[in-house]
């Protein structure tokens, strides 16, 4: 009687492992709990009314996480940046698991026409902050339309523009704080609209040494820092900068490697999600140094969103000999050069390549 | 009961809290969910989960600055205040994707811009040239962009890239074209009837755009 009574309970426990180890194949992440649960085996669930269960990967933090494509943009026709929002949206929920990306969407250069400011457009333009803040808004709804039942996946928008440009012509501080209300505009439009949680935006500028002087960017990443909510990404290089391998190196004059750290990171909105194009690697080298002059002389390295590479473009346009690596190889770059120093070695959430859009 | 049974009941009473500590995962209550049943909220951000883990570890350390702490602090803020949104639009899941259209109203595009313009716009790679200006004008089939300046290779070496772009601006075509002397970067003037006027150091030049070619040189 014992005995039975003891193979009864046994099989019952062996029963129940073997449903519970079968259910639980695949998944792989410890979240929320829910309580009581009610175990029911059959029929099997309908795809139409359930979510598909969503695995989220956990990726080898050593290894490029996949990348997504940014773009040069010479349009902000809404219908336009409808159908772009929903192709990177179906990419997402036709693809394995979670996805969470964040996408560059460069405008151009700053502009002030008749009081507007704006961004070129690459010639195209100029386009407003409303223009390009409707833009965006519509990108956002093409996303979040062609998600369709993907309840995991998340986009963020960087919404770019540059630091090139004449010092007269642009009150700067003015357009970093005017980019910065379109940010807050176009996220409260998300919430508003109940999106957020799977789309949402940031600011963005491709600041470059070569381009403008450091008081002139300061001063719009100033004006950004002044009025935004949301974070503002550099996705510039720093021509010149010194490296582990050249500490003699100076950032291009007049810049000082201060000046970078704080558009890059110093300003409370900044963070830097830099260009490393070169095939060499001197790119990482001198991001990497930057982030140990941050912890030297401000006591915390920089925090990196993650790594910005232009392959596609330079596939479509050609001429960028030795400046064409790839997302995986700037990704690579990066993280192995920060890892160099165990005081700047990070996690690289994010892996972009841009490329002109429609071309 | 005897002391078997007693030792059969605590071994089932056992099985069964670890099954459930087990089952109390989501991944393996979305596997055993019914049609109907609530579904658990969407993911509200494991980056800025990430994020703010490390702000907060890095605002704990004794060397920091007063400006980076202020950064800091500012940053902590930021990706809260992203996470407690996400929270919130959260509840809105599941929703009707497929009411979400795109806009009813064509647009149209604005005229495009032309003349002449300083600068280069970052529309050609800094590592193939340095531009001064550009001279553009709208075609009937699409849009002409000429950048004046020099080669990134050699500062002396004056070069022209000319950027053809479709109507609907979904495909460009650049070609490069190199004066015959190595007199510094070029500059465009002005422009008449398709003749660019370009200057150098000491040289002035015209440039057929039709033609994609140098017809005159003046010392």
């Amino acid at each position: 009687m014992h005995k039975k009574r003891l193979a009864f309970s046994l099989c019952l426990i062996l029963i129940l492992f073997t449903l519970i180890s079968a259910a639980a194949a695949g998944s792989g992440t410890e979240t929320k709990r829910y309580l009581p649960l009610v175990i029911h085996i059959a029929p099997t669930p309908t795809p139409t009314s359930v979510p598909t269960p969503t695995t989220i990967p956990t990726p080898n933090p050593e290894l490029p996480p996949p990348y997504s494509t940014s773009l040069y943009m010479k349009t902000v026709n809404p219908n336009t940046l409808f159908s772009l929002g929903c192709e990177y949206g179906e990419k997402d929920q036709l693809s394995a698991g979670t996805q969470d990306n964040v996408v560059f969407l460069a405008f151009g250069k700053p502009t002030m026409n008749d009081g507007i400011y704006g961004a070129s457009l690459f010639g195209f333009g100029p386009a407003s902050t409303d223009e390009i803040g409707e833009a965006i808004k519509q990108f956002g709804a093409g996303y979040r339309s062609c998600l369709g039942d993907d309840a995991f996946s998340h986009l963020r928008i960087a919404v770019g523009t540059s630091n090139y440009g004449d010092p007269e012509l642009v009150s700067w501080w003015d357009h970093g704080r005017k980019w910065a209300r379109m940010v807050n505009d176009i996220n409260k439009h998300f919430i508003d609209q109940g999106y957020f949680t799977w789309v949402d935006a940031v600011g963005a500028s491709d600041m470059e040494l070569a381009w403008n002087s450091p008081a002139v960017t300061r001063l719009w990443v100033e004006g950004y820092d002044y009025a935004n909510k949301y974070p503002l990404y550099n996705f510039g290089a720093a021509e010149g900068c010194p490296t582990r391998l050249a500490p003699q190196w100076q950032c291009a004059s007049p810049w000082t490697k201060e000046d970078v750290w704080y558009i890059s990171f110093g300003s409370g909105a900044s963070y830097p999600m830099p260009l490393i194009y070169a095939t060499n690697g001197v790119n990482a080298r001198q991001w990497a140094w930057l982030s140990v002059y941050s912890v030297e002389q401000h006591g915390a390295p920089m925090n990196f969103m993650g790594a910005f590479t232009q392959y596609q473009a330079c596939q479509q346009r050609g001429g960028c000999d030795l400046l064409d690596n790839t997302p995986e190889q700037g990704w690579q770059q990066l993280y192995d050069e920060l890892k160099f120093d165990e005081r700047t070695k990070q996690h690289l959430a994010w892996s972009t390549d841009i490329k002109w859009w429609g071309e | 009961m005897n002391k078997m049974q007693h030792r059969n009941l605590l071994l089932v009473i056992v099985s069964l809290v670890i099954v459930f500590s087990m089952l109390s995962s989501q991944e393996i209550a979305i596997a055993f969910q019914m049609p109907g049943t609530p579904t658990p909220a969407p993911l509200v951000g494991i980056i800025e989960e990430l994020e703010i883990r490390n702000l907060e570890r890095m605002l704990d350390g004794d060397d920091l600055d007063e400006i980076t702490r202020k950064a800091l602090e500012e940053k902590l803020s930021m990706a809260r205040s992203i996470i407690n949104d996400r929270s919130i639009t959260a509840a809105n899941w599941p929703a009707h994707a497929e009411s979400i259209l795109p806009p009813a109203q064509q647009y149209i595009e604005k005229p495009f811009p032309e003349g002449v313009f300083e600068g280069g716009e970052g529309f050609i790679p800094s590592s193939e040239g340095f531009i001064h200006n550009r001279w553009q004008k709208a075609l009937e089939t699409g849009f002409i962009q000429v950048f004046a300046g020099f080669s990134a290779k050699n500062p002396l070496q004056g070069v022209l890239f000319i950027a053809e772009t479709s109507m609907d601006r979904t495909d460009t075509k650049i070609q490069t074209v190199y004066p015959g002397e190595q007199d510094g970067g070029l500059s465009i003037i002005e422009e008449d009837d398709g003749i660019l006027i370009l200057e150098s150091q000491n040289m002035l030049y015209c440039f057929d755009v039709l033609q994609r070619q140098f017809v005159c040189v003046v010392n």
